[in-house]
């Protein structure tokens, strides 16, 4: 990862909720609640811009990452059609021992500058074999979860 | 506060084709979630389901019991990947003060995720 990244904004952008991408989300799901499930997801967040967006800035291994943890801080949900702006930042990013650490906070807010929701993502990944420091702090229970996205 | 009253919730059978539409929904390239090669050269026995789809059932299970707008943040910790053809069970727990736990498992009763929630109402909503 590029620690020197860190408080960098890497995305401002105006999007729009588009029905066909919240239609996806509810198929995938298939429950009866899921177009309310798929409105308060940020589908459009670090992917937003193009899948490089954030991955290709914070230099995220694809092969040696993953996603940590997500939180969310809901205003309201997003309303299909609806133009939102985005801003992406790395909110955190650390080197601990064999891992890198990083926080990407997206926030969106709607045409009149409303927050919408704050939604965070931690990335970790393991470094290269030949880069890790064995100090032992890596292994308390950052480095689970699912690969990076 | 009290333990979240959530009955415990079994989402269906995450099919490779709801791997697929989710991750065209959310525009992910990342191809972990779609090519069997690419995870298995991350040194994965299978394509993972994307991140934001284990999320997204968990806060379907919240949502079916409580309404979307009563909850207001929630924070998960992804503790494990997701496989095709898993069955993800959505279940209240408890972390010492911090009592509305979620914690997902697999049929095969492997933790893969835990979160916290805050409702509309909580003292530190």
């Amino acid at each position: 990862m590029n620690l020197e990244t860190l408080g960098q904004v890497l995305v401002e952008a105006d999007v729009v909720v588009e029905p066909d991408s919240v239609a996806l989300l509810v198929d995938a799901l298939g429950t009866p609640h899921a177009e309310e499930v798929a409105l308060r997801l940020p589908f459009f967040g670090p992917t937003v811009g193009g899948g490089d967006s954030v991955v290709g800035p914070i230099d995220l291994s694809l092969e040696r990452g993953l996603a940590g943890g997500q939180s969310f801080e809901w205003h309201r949900s997003f309303r299909p059609g609806e133009r939102v702006s985005v801003v992406v930042s790395v909110e955190d990013i650390i080197d601990k021992g064999t891992l890198h650490l990083a926080t990407v906070l997206s926030e969106y807010r709607d045409v009149d500058g409303e927050l919408i929701q704050r939604q965070r993502t931690v990335f970790v990944e393991r470094k290269p074999s030949g880069e890790q420091v064995q100090d032992g702090a890596a292994d308390r229970g950052d480095g689970a979860g699912e690969p990076a996205s | 506060m009290s333990e979240l009253e959530l009955t415990p919730a079994t989402a269906p059978a995450i099919t490779r084709e709801a791997m697929r539409s989710f991750v065209d929904g959310v525009s992910d390239p990342n191809p972990v979630h779609t090519d069997p090669e690419f995870a298995a050269r991350a040194g994965l026995p299978d394509v993972v389901v994307q991140a934001s789809h284990t999320t997204a059932i968990a806060l379907d299970a919240l949502i079916a019991q409580f309404g979307a707008d009563a909850i207001l943040n929630l924070d998960v910790r992804l503790r494990g990947p997701v496989f095709p053809g898993d069955e993800v069970t959505v279940s209240p727990v408890s972390y010492g003060e911090l009592d509305r736990g979620v914690e997902l498992r697999n049929q095969r009763g492997d933790v893969v995720a835990t979160g916290i929630v805050v409702m509309r109402g909580d003292p530190d909503e």
